[in-house]
């Protein structure tokens, strides 16, 4: 294994994340409840220079793109957009959070530096091409995840959508370190573009095959999709509002990006085997999203079910890694998503019903009465989510779809029309709530965190919806290669 | 106590072997299905995904939803 010195200039970003969770968990155990707020401003600062690290690592002039550490990461481009766009996240959840913690009996520090741990390990996987690198990586976010999930620890609700979420997400693990093994019982090889290299000369083998379906698994549970969705309405309901908008943008981020490069890079020659079980799984996940969604009064597990239908949405851009919309239409959707889903949580947030964020669809009614402004912006968010024109939502959409479309799946792409038809109903019930209602609803909070959170996913939504052509000409250069 | 901690036991051994039973029976009706209809060995696959999906895992999770409660 050949270890440069330059590999820990480009690994320099998350060694610094590392680093600042630390601070903050041995600050936040010598400071205890009483200055917060100020761990709270030191970790945005924190991933802010996270941030500034990680873009002076890529305007780097002789920046090294490959393998690095000994294959067990990569420096590419791909890797670097979803740092930044997982950095943004952790910026929004934090921004978000204050109000929350705050609030809370318990001392914010620890949740301060598990957010930053979250985003640690978060940062490794995306850069993993390794499966064991990308598994430790995964375990790393998966364990402050479920800490977060029961940071409200009186509140019942809290408690047992952190079990559900431990002992789950224990066993998705299990199952896609099962698979793993597997994977290098028949190969040998662990590192991707040694899988890649090793797979192209091997015929297919019931023992690689059910590997691959395990790994598949696993990471299916990560992304919430149908059949491994059950654990998402729970534990986005129970979770305090500020780490659920946070598990339905920060770990999936994570996770796309290992399904499209594992499935991108080491196992694109049996594409004929998992293209059509994932192709069955996006048809459901839409379609059991999008339905259920329906039925939801509540509004965190609404936008529990809305998130587990995008998630099908997503799956066309890795069937159709092939053409050349598919990977660079995941890129696009999920820069759309993260906008469009934190936003639209963050006005969840802003609501306030008995000391917590709204419940109910009912929390949104005559919102416009009361705040013309905040009903616009959540419309906004709202036709984004259902993917209409001119808001980001409606240009991931269209890429994925003619992805889908250009890889041989035309009747993914009606479902996906139609299901996308259905979102627009429970969409504009709350819609209908915040403009049409005059009965009252949840009254306001203001905070100057939440709404530049709000600010913030608001304009990215209409830009990437509006301008887009700048944003795909970037995400263009970060679609992988097979190094 | 007794009871409760038996009936505890009894459903963990009923996941554990459900996690492996569901797969396998998923796996060979899907080989059946596939064999019956002519459509190779997709079937299969699809048959134990279910069957880890929603038997499997969907057992577990009323089993810690019933134990947290």
């Amino acid at each position: 294994m050949i270890f440069r010195p330059a590999d820990w200039f480009l690994l320099a970003p998350e060694l610094f994340l590392t680093a600042a969770g630390l601070l903050v968990l041995g600050l936040a155990t010598a400071f205890g409840k009483a200055k917060e707020e100020f761990l709270a401003y030191l970790s945005i600062l924190l991933v802010v220079i996270t941030a500034a690290i990680l873009a002076f690592v890529a305007a780097a002039p002789a920046r090294h793109v490959g393998p690095i550490l000994g294959g067990m990461f990569v420096a590419d481009n791909f890797a670097l957009f979803f740092q930044f766009m997982i950095l943004l996240s952790l910026l929004l959840t934090l921004l978000a959070s204050m109000r929350f913690v705050g609030a809370a009996p318990y001392a914010g520090g620890e949740y301060y530096a598990l957010v930053l741990f979250t985003g640690v390990g978060m940062l490794f996987m995306v850069a993993g091409n390794n499966l064991i690198s990308i598994y430790v990586a995964l375990e790393t976010m998966a364990l402050a995840s479920y800490v977060l999930a029961g940071y409200f620890k009186g509140e019942r609700k809290s408690t047992e959508a952190a079990m559900k979420y431990f002992i789950l997400g224990a066993f998705s693990s299990g199952v896609l370190l099962y698979g793993l093994s597997l994977v290098y019982g028949v190969a040998g090889q662990l590192g991707l573009p040694e899988l890649a290299k090793l797979l192209e000369g091997t015929e297919r083998t019931n023992l690689l095959l059910l590997g691959i379906l395990l790994l598949l698994a696993g990471l299916l549970f990560k992304i919430a999709a149908v059949p491994f969705h059950f654990w998402t309405p729970d534990v986005y309901e129970g979770a305090p509002t500020p780490v659920t908008a946070f598990f339905s943008v920060g770990p999936k981020l994570a996770a796309y990006a290992v399904l499209a490069r594992v499935f991108y890079v080491a196992f694109a020659k049996f594409h004929a085997d998992w293209g059509l079980i994932v192709a069955l799984v996006s048809a459901a996940t839409m379609i059991w999203g999008n339905v259920a969604a329906l039925l939801q009064s509540n509004v965190k597990r609404m936008l529990a079910y809305s998130s587990i239908a995008h998630a099908g949405y997503a799956l066309l851009g890795v069937l159709g890694f092939r053409t050349a919309f598919g990977l660079w239409g995941i890129l696009v959707y999920l820069l759309a998503y993260t906008f469009m889903n934190f936003g639209a949580f963050a006005l969840v947030i802003f609501l306030e019903t008995k000391g917590y964020a709204a419940e109910t669809v009912a929390d949104f009614n005559g919102l416009a009465r009361r705040n013309m402004t905040a009903a616009v912006v959540m419309l906004v968010f709202l036709l984004s989510l259902a993917g209409i024109p001119p808001t980001a939502g409606f240009i991931g959409k269209y890429y994925l779809f003619t992805a889908a479309l250009k890889a041989g799946y035309p009747w993914l792409v009606v479902v996906g029309l139609l299901t996308s038809a259905v979102s627009i109903f429970y969409y504009f019930r709350i819609a209908a709530a915040m403009f049409f209602s005059d009965a009252a609803g949840a009254k306001l909070r203001h905070s100057d965190a939440l709404t530049a959170v709000v600010v913030i996913c608001a304009a990215g939504t209409l830009i990437v919806g509006v301008a887009p052509e700048k944003v795909l000409a970037v995400l263009r250069a970060c679609v992988p290669g097979r190094y | 106590m007794g009871s409760s901690r038996s009936s505890f036991l009894a459903e963990g051994t009923t996941a554990g072997i459900l996690f492996l039973a569901c797969p396998v029976a998923g796996y060979l009706l899907g080989k059946w299905v596939g064999e019956w209809l002519g459509l190779g060995p997709v079937p299969s696959w699809v048959g134990a995904l279910l069957g880890l999906a929603c038997a499997s895992f969907r057992h577990l999770f009323r089993l810690v939803a019933r134990v947290s409660r």
